[in-house]
């Protein structure tokens, strides 16, 4: 329950490749359970799936839930300082999915 | 001296009312937890499901077992889920229904953490753990309570000790929430985290409220506002403990949770848990002097006097489970057998007509008979409070009198009194 909140923040992305163009995905697509009074996209759910340990299955329901790309990238995303320098975003892929 | 303080903490006898509503609220809580995550069984718990376990709380020997459930398995849980859930939300067979949802909500957690494995999901099955351990929740607003009867069930005297349980699960969450935050890995007291929560990312757990940007640009506001945070939840279950300041610690925390939930994006728990739990700390025999009082009220102001066949036994049992529903005291029921001439209750009566239909009969003489008269009672009786929907539903003027119909020209089917082997029953 934000024990410790720093100035850095972290979260993922996930971009469906198909014919060489990346479309980043949107993650209430990704992840469609709701949730009342809430959005849980924003509790940062999906930030779960950057674990490499969570590759292959994570890469298994993107095929099935999105047959229509070739690939998929899961990427990290990290915002170092959201108080002095909040559009500074970078960003590092984790794994892709063939 | 130590056995009798320790007896009135946790085995001095209380009313259990206030347990019996917390049961709808944890009901209410854990459905709209996990039923949700039933739409999406494939994404969420089937075999072809993205699925996160949670070796931190359940040994591997149980993860390994549940998650060679096959798929059948899986739909015969949500079935089995979705009865006990609501069995346990009407209160039939309470305890019972208790023990069995639990199971169901550990089955689950077990097969996929992803959804609902968050820190309150936890915090929420030691509710529902602490919920197993007595019937107690289901002596009043539940069917349980209807079964048993009695116009005093809703004063009906209990052992302490689980409302106690529950209070000091929720003094102590927010106790340790804060002892949390100022020590070990907590940086509340020496950095600013409600300064870098307000600067988060769209994406992020903030919501986009009005004074956000205001608060975004005033890091020591922020600061003395965590401090604040910090300071009411360590104060909270001290105040909440003591008598004299109970009151306004039960109206800062609602205050605090409204706040939370609207600025936040945090689980259900927060908003439809805690305020509950909160209310937790209200002696029973406070709430009982309060009904006293309404009862007293409506007994010296007037009740609506429910005109009823005493012959007949459904209408009998069906006169009981209204008195017991009826908290306030707000009916007065009649049968119509004891009254010489049903004029003196309403000019409009005839003994032919008390036959045919329950009526009803409100203090300013307004008459009303049949479905009708729930339209009016269910304003009166808590109980009835949720079927307000149900008996104004467009159409329901329609469809409820040829139910209410039906009913009562069957009625001596519904029971098996001697007398209705005479046809008493029937018109």
């Amino acid at each position: 329950m934000f024990f410790n909140v720093d100035a850095g923040y972290g979260g993922a992305e996930v971009y469906g490749v198909k014919g060489g163009q990346k479309d980043l995905l949107d993650p209430h697509d990704i992840l469609e359970t709701k949730a009342v009074g809430y959005d849980n996209i924003h509790r940062n759910v999906l930030s779960e799936v950057l674990s490499f340990y969570h590759g292959p299955a994570f890469c298994r329901f993107l095929r099935r839930k999105f047959p229509e790309y070739e690939q998929f990238a899961v990427v990290a995303v990290y915002y170092p300082n959201v108080a002095e320098n909040p559009k500074e975003k970078l960003y590092r892929t984790v794994y892709v999915c063939e | 001296m130590t056995l009798k303080w320790w007896d009135r903490i946790f085995w001095e006898l209380r009313p259990s009312i206030g347990l019996s509503f917390f049961r709808i609220f944890v009901a209410l809580t854990i459905g709209l937890h996990v039923i949700l995550s039933f739409f999406y069984l494939d994404d969420n718990y089937l075999s072809i499901a993205f699925k996160i376990i949670n070796l931190s709380f359940f040994t591997p020997g149980v993860i390994e077992f549940v998650q060679k459930s096959p798929d059948g398995v899986v739909y015969f849980f949500v079935g089995f889920f979705c009865v006990t859930w609501f069995l346990f939300l009407i209160g039939l067979f309470s305890q019972l229904s208790c023990i069995l949802l639990t199971a169901c909500c550990y089955y689950f957690y077990a097969l996929n953490a992803f959804h609902i494995g968050t820190l309150s999901w936890d915090i929420l099955l030691v509710t529902l753990f602490l919920m197993c351990v007595t019937p107690y929740h289901g002596d009043y607003f539940s069917v349980d309570g209807l079964r048993k009867g009695g116009t005093d069930s809703y004063k009906r005297q209990r052992p302490f000790f689980l409302q106690r349980l529950l209070q000091i699960q929720i003094a102590a969450t927010y106790f340790f929430t804060a002892l949390h935050k100022i020590t070990g890995s907590g940086n509340w007291l020496t950095d600013n985290p409600m300064y870098y929560l307000m600067n988060y990312p769209p994406e992020g757990v903030v919501k986009h409220f009005v004074f956000r940007e205001f608060f975004a640009t005033r890091p020591e506001l922020c600061y003395v506002i965590g401090l604040t945070i910090v300071v009411c939840e360590i104060l909270l279950p001290f105040l909440l403990f003591i008598p004299k300041t109970r009151l306004a610690a039960i109206g800062l925390g609602i205050f605090f949770h409204v706040v939370l939930v609207s600025t936040f994006h945090v689980p259900t728990i927060f908003f439809f848990l805690f305020p509950p739990q909160l209310m937790l700390f209200i002696n029973p025999n406070e709430i009982i002097r309060w009904i006293e009082v309404k009862r007293a009220r409506y007994q010296s102001q007037g009740q609506a006097q429910i005109i009823y066949d005493g012959h007949c036994h459904f209408c009998l049992a069906s006169i009981h489970i209204l008195q017991t529903m009826d908290l306030f005291g707000s009916l007065r029921p009649v049968d119509y057998h004891s009254v010489e001439d049903v004029k003196t209750l309403h000019p409009n009566l005839t003994k032919e007509l008390c036959h045919s239909q329950l009526y009803l009969i409100e203090p300013d003489g307004a008459l009303s008979g049949g479905f009708f008269i729930f339209r009016r009672i269910c304003f009166k009786v808590p109980m009835l409070y949720l079927f307000v929907l149900f008996f104004y539903f467009p159409g329901a003027s329609l469809v409820g009198p040829w139910v209410y119909r039906w009913v009562a020209r069957n009625r001596y089917l519904f029971h098996r009194a001697k007398v209705c082997r005479d046809n008493a029953c029937f018109r």
